[in-house]
């Protein structure tokens, strides 16, 4: 695609931009002359077609039009996936609670850790602290709950997430992992055959943790270091259940 | 429960049948789409966001403001969304309301492209839809508004007069329609990405268990669906089914009931075996049911009579809503020059001096006449249950007291009906 750049938009984002405008300026016209029962059928006819079009066949959502594809592409039987996790200063792992990640819900984290093992060396540190702070604001949080947390809109996910129980007998978290877990299910998709994991990045305040990782720049600050590549078995974490 | 209650229950498919006997429906969804957006926006911290130093979907950066801007938005989408919830300036309320909930929804989607996020778009559209069919929302402020241009003669008519049993509610075929066409492109993307591994029970048992393991929480009644694979195929089926099938029945015209409840029933099972909760499907689904089926069921058989003074344009306006609540005519209104001699002559009743409501042998009076009024239909009864109640009953005695004693000195009154004529 020949990138088009005005105000520093590429071709496609500038047609996203222009689409999202053009969608409420049409919406606002139709309103506005909603008596006329052409101008509302016409824009209804045209958001109806584009929304058919978006929901069943487009391979991107041009918002405000969205698509409601859930769980659509089968699962392998060999599936890798990355996983986030804190180190405290024990050296104990718990799995990072996607609500950390920002006051309310969180971020698509699976997309977010893709990016990260892709990114250059500033952008890694520049997620990496901002992670690691969020944890530690998190866990404030999760054992000091906010009075409004009970009325607040019921969260999309409501498993394994941080409570107080979960986190007890952790000491500062000091440091961030990425794994790579690889989960092989039986060819019924019933029992899960076999776990195992491998450290993709490690990240630390003061460098990289641990003597078995494999360090870019053992002695930077605040740096990801490459993890050593040797798959290993799964590191037991305690199950951190169901928290509404 | 009662059978006639449980019958009550069902979706309406606004598609086949867009006319109801009455406007509740549409308030009641206008309602639950504004105080369902309210409570889900006003907990957003857009200053983390806007200071999130990462985005996972980078297409519409340009759509990000300044962490202010976004603030100001944020409680600017709450005032308009409570206007639109009174019905208040449809138009104008729904149209900026979408635009702002679909705006904040493009910021939140750089970092969330999951059905949180897209579900605050569905929301965009239901706003949309409202506003371009303002008019047939009877039951709002606006309505109210309109009425004050009505002359006092019309306004007796409204009270006095049958109600036309015909109210479109269009927005509500609309939001049906556009729900049918997502969960048919689900059920389309399903099955072009799984093909026939949507037929067997591998692709469920399998998302279940890696999740579990994944994500280290209890299978739960997953187990279940693991165990029987029989249980798992079925329930594939019926995702599918359910997801093409919804488009299907509204576009042909059957009933939705049991697509829907099947939906609700999903939105049950999914949170209980995958840990996924959709909280704002629930909403969608409940905007669709048939609360005026509902309303009937729980209101009393019996019907009251109203005497007003048919005198006073504000007596009248604050009646004005009643009637289109009032299908079945359960209340006979009355303008007090006509007021049936049993009533008239009945000791202690001054129809100068307040509202009143008769209900076989008991007279209701100005404050306690509006709860009975508020009792008559189902699902007012708590805020009739409410007004009984102190502090309640004693702050609306005395304001209705106080607006009664004066209504002459600060509102219109005393409409002369010769020269209105």
């Amino acid at each position: 695609m020949v990138p088009l750049m005005l105000f520093g938009l590429t071709t496609m984002k500038l047609v996203g931009m222009v689409f999202f405008v053009g969608f409420f300026v049409a919406a606002g016209i139709a309103i506005r002359f909603s008596d006329v029962p052409k101008v509302r059928k016409g824009f209804l006819a045209g958001f109806f077609a584009v929304l058919l079009v978006v929901a069943v066949a487009s391979p991107v959502q041009p918002l405000p039009m969205i698509q409601w594809h859930k769980f659509s592409t089968p699962v392998p039987a060999e599936e890798t996936l990355l996983q986030l996790r804190v180190v405290d200063s024990n050296g104990q792992e718990l799995r990072y609670d996607e609500r950390a990640t920002l006051t309310v819900d969180g971020v698509y984290l699976h997309r977010l850790l893709d990016d990260i093992v892709e990114a250059d060396p500033a952008e890694q540190q520049e997620i990496g602290v901002y992670l690691l702070e969020r944890a530690h604001f998190h866990r404030d949080r999760v054992e000091n709950p906010d009075p409004t947390r009970p009325f607040r809109f019921p969260p999309n996910f409501i498993y394994a997430k941080w409570s107080p129980k979960t986190l007890e007998g952790y000491d500062e978290f000091v440091n961030l992992r990425i794994y790579a877990v690889t989960m092989v299910t039986s060819d019924d998709g019933r029992r899960l055959i076999e776990t195992r994991e491998e450290l993709v990045l490690d990240f630390a305040l003061d460098g990289p943790s641990g003597d078995d990782v494999g360090s870019a720049d053992a002695t930077g600050l605040d740096q990801w270091a490459i993890g050593d590549g040797v798959a290993t078995a799964v590191t037991p974490m305690r199950p951190m259940g169901v928290v509404a | 429960m009662s059978l006639r209650l449980l019958r009550s229950f069902g979706f309406v498919n606004y598609h086949a049948y867009p006319t109801r006997w009455t406007p509740l429906n549409l308030a009641v969804a206008r309602v639950i789409l504004g105080s369902y957006l309210i409570w889900k926006t006003m907990w957003y911290d857009w200053r983390v966001i806007a200071a999130t130093p990462f985005r996972v979907e980078e297409g519409y950066l340009w759509a990000i403001p300044p962490a202010s801007v976004l603030v100001v938005e944020k409680y600017l989408l709450i005032v308009t969304l409570l206007l639109f919830v009174v019905g208040y300036r449809l138009r104008l309320t729904a149209f900026l309301s979408s635009l702002l909930v679909a705006h904040l929804a493009t910021v939140r989607f750089s970092l969330y492209l999951g059905g949180m996020t897209t579900a605050l778009f569905i929301a965009a559209y239901a706003l949309l839809f409202f506003g371009l069919y303002a008019r047939q929302d009877k039951l709002s402020v606006d309505s109210l508004r309109r009425a004050t241009t009505q002359s006092p003669v019309e306004l007796r008519d409204h009270l006095t007069r049958p109600l036309a049993m015909a109210f479109r509610a269009d927005p509500l075929r609309l939001l049906l329609l556009a729900l049918g066409v997502i969960y048919f492109g689900s059920g389309v993307d399903k099955l072009r990405a799984g093909g026939l591994a949507w037929f067997d029970s591998v692709h469920l048992t399998r998302v279940l268990v890696t999740r579990t393991a994944f994500y280290g929480y209890d299978l739960g009644l997953g187990k279940l669906l693991v165990d029987v694979p029989a249980i798992a195929i079925l329930s594939s089926w019926g995702t599918l089914a359910v997801e093409l099938g919804i488009l299907i029945a509204v576009l042909i015209g059957a009933p939705v009931t049991i697509p829907m409840f099947v939906l609700l029933g999903f939105m049950i099972l999914i949170p209980v075996t995958m840990g996924i909760l959709f909280a704002d499907v629930l909403f969608f689904i409940a905007m669709l049911f048939a609360w005026d089926r509902l309303d009937r069921a729980l209101s009393p058989a019996a019907g009251v009579d109203l005497v007003f003074d048919d005198h006073c344009l504000l007596c009248m306006r604050s009646l004005h809503l009643f009637k289109y609540l009032d299908a079945d005519a359960r209340v006979r209104f009355y303008p007090q020059s006509e007021a049936p001699a049993t009533y008239t002559n009945l000791e202690g009743v001054d129809f100068e001096r307040s509202m009143y409501v008769f209900d076989g042998d008991h007279a209701y009076e100005g404050y306690w006449a509006f709860r009975a009024l508020f009792a008559q239909f189902g699902l007012l009864r708590p805020v009739a249950w409410l007004m009984g109640r102190s502090p309640v009953a004693f702050v609306g005695t005395r304001i209705y007291r106080y607006v009664a004693d004066n209504r002459s000195r600060h509102f219109a009154c005393a409409v002369d009906f010769d020269a209105a004529d």
